[in-house]
């Protein structure tokens, strides 16, 4: 796919370049700082960060980011955007530069279309994630957006969008396939989902919001540490490891099916607001163990003030070494290694953040979050491991954004 | 003297209150009446961007600078401009809604409805002009 992304933007500008009424260049952008105090568990926003924030750190890379759009007006119906994010990509490539590339055709206030390159709406933030101006936390819960590496789809979408109940009822559907990195800070992998298939319900009711979203895709390929793993494993003689073969086979992560729904509600009751998200990823392979993740928010707004707090959670069941008929002692490195793999995304720990956003211009915020983040044993999956140990740890993290838009 | 003041200062105060009210205005030719509180709110909060007859609506939004959006806003929805603006930039930036038309002051959102059938914008009482209906009136 990455090869035809510069002949579909040249084919997007071609169509802004006709376009009959206007052309509005637009950003938003993130100038972040994070401290973290922990030697052994390394900060980062999500699996897809190669770079962690360790005790001696101070870091303007992870939380930082700057993103230009352009919208052109084609004609009453139709338009085009795109939009470029610059930030500490793994692997900074036009293509994961580029955010959002797409034609949209709305015939009616009901009904729009939509193809090319757009942000997928997986979980409740997963679309805006990286709009820090759009949100009053400083980082979203990585409980819930930190197993989220993907920040695009290609495909199409289409959104119905009716007066319902005197509320207002939006439903999408969406399909096509999206790339993103996952790391393990030492080594970092792209992994593609094929057959993307998605939809969203929305129910905005005044200052209520109800939203239900359900995603699910197919792993393209296996990854390339996970084929070494796995040729090891058939390489061993059923007397010594029974069923290694079928073992390998069952962790081929090619065509694995991966599930992502969400339930979550937003509500404003004056100066206060609540928003709550249960959020769970499913795969049919045993290397992805279900995750059950969560948060509940708190925010008081007083004027250009407001102060937040959340609670954070992400289980999963950890992976522990019981093949039967297999002695241990006779392959500690390849159980080692399986350990490690069937772990990678065992994610458990849970986070209390604390925060202030104080929005000292229209278009400028100012905001400071202390995260206490409890990681279970075996459980970070979500950061970065500076050493080979995996024990529990309490880290505090301390970030500081200005965000903007323009 | 006093007495006689006093009535006189009051309507005075009145009709320059009720000059600044803000009122949502179409342009005369649209069939559109009427609007509810939730209709306003759901077309400039970019949530469902039509007239209650189903057609579309183009809102004019006014620039940042000009005081009665900031009012306009506090009084239909209870946010400050700066919460308004991290909205918008959600819909904008995440490439869900279309970029609304910005105008820069009062009389030129005036100008924009008198030309176009399908425009809804909002201004202060004492800009209406022959050409301009009102839909919705933030006091109701």
């Amino acid at each position: 796919m990455k090869s035809y992304w510069p002949f579909f933007i040249h084919f997007l500008l071609s169509f802004s370049a006709i376009a009959d009424e206007k052309i509005l260049l637009s950003g938003f952008g993130t100038l972040g700082l994070t401290i973290s105090d922990s030697d052994i568990y390394g900060y980062r926003t999500d699996i897809g960060s190669d770079h962690g924030v360790f005790s001696s750190d101070i870091d303007f890379l992870e939380n930082s980011k700057l993103g230009l759009q352009l919208d052109a007006s084609i004609t009453k119906d139709t338009d085009v955007v795109l939009q470029g994010v610059a930030r500490n990509w793994p692997d900074a490539t036009l293509d994961r530069f580029v955010t959002l590339a797409f034609l949209r055709y709305s015939r009616s206030p009901n009904w729009t279309f939509r193809i090319g390159r757009t942000a997928p709406e997986i979980f409740h933030f997963t679309e805006y994630r990286d709009i820090g101006f759009a949100y009053s936390l400083a980082a979203l819960p990585s409980e819930v957006y930190g197993m989220i590496p993907y920040r695009h789809l290609d495909g199409f979408d289409i959104s119905y969008a009716n007066r319902f109940n005197d509320g207002t009822l939006r439903a999408k559907l969406f399909a096509g396939i999206s790339d993103g990195d996952i790391s393990s800070g030492s080594f970092t992998e792209a992994v593609q989902l094929n057959n993307i298939y998605g939809a969203s319900l929305t129910w905005d009711y005044y200052n209520w919001t109800i939203q239900a979203q359900h995603t699910q895709a197919k792993i393209a390929d296996d990854t390339s540490s996970n084929t070494m793993l796995r040729q090891q494993l058939s390489q061993i003689p059923d007397f010594l490891w029974p069923n290694a073969a079928a073992l390998s086979k069952r962790l081929d992560l090619k065509n694995t099916k991966v599930e992502y729904s969400s339930l979550s509600s937003q509500i404003r009751l004056s100066n206060w607001s609540i928003t709550a998200e249960l959020a769970r990823i499913n795969a049919d392979n045993p290397i992805i163990p279900k995750l059950n993740n969560g948060y509940f928010s708190l925010a008081y707004q007083r004027d250009e003030h407001t102060f937040f707090s959340y609670y954070a959670l992400t289980e999963s069941d950890n992976y522990i070494f019981n093949e039967p008929g297999v002695n241990p002692a006779l392959f500690p490195e390849l159980v080692m290694a399986l350990a490690g793999t069937m772990n990678f995304y065992a994610s458990n720990q849970q986070t209390l953040a604390l925060g202030w956003r104080w929005d000292f211009a229209t278009n400028l915020a100012a905001k400071l979050q202390w995260n206490m983040t409890d990681i279970d044993a075996n459980g970070g999956t979500l950061w970065i491991n500076s050493t080979d140990l995996v024990p529990s740890e309490s880290v505090n993290t301390l970030i500081f954004n200005l965000s903007f838009v323009f | 003297m006093l007495l006689l003041i006093a009535p006189y200062a009051f309507t005075q105060a009145t009709q320059a209150s009720a000059n600044d009210d803000i009122v949502v205005v179409v342009n005369n030719k649209n069939p559109v009446d009427k609007m509810t509180r939730s209709e306003v709110i759901d077309l400039f909060m970019g949530k469902y961007v039509a007239f209650p007859d189903g057609n579309s609506a183009i809102p004019v939004e006014l620039s940042n600078e000009v005081t009665t959006k900031e009012k306009f806003y506090k009084a239909l929805v209870n946010m400050p401009l700066s919460r308004i603006n991290a909205y918008w930039s959600r819909l904008r930036f995440t490439g869900r809604k279309r970029t609304v038309t910005i105008q820069a002051s009062e009389d030129n959102v005036v100008q924009y409805i008198n030309k176009t059938q399908s425009a809804i914008g909002y201004i202060r009482r004492s800009k209406l002009n022959k050409n301009l209906k009102v839909v919705f009136e933030l006091n109701e």
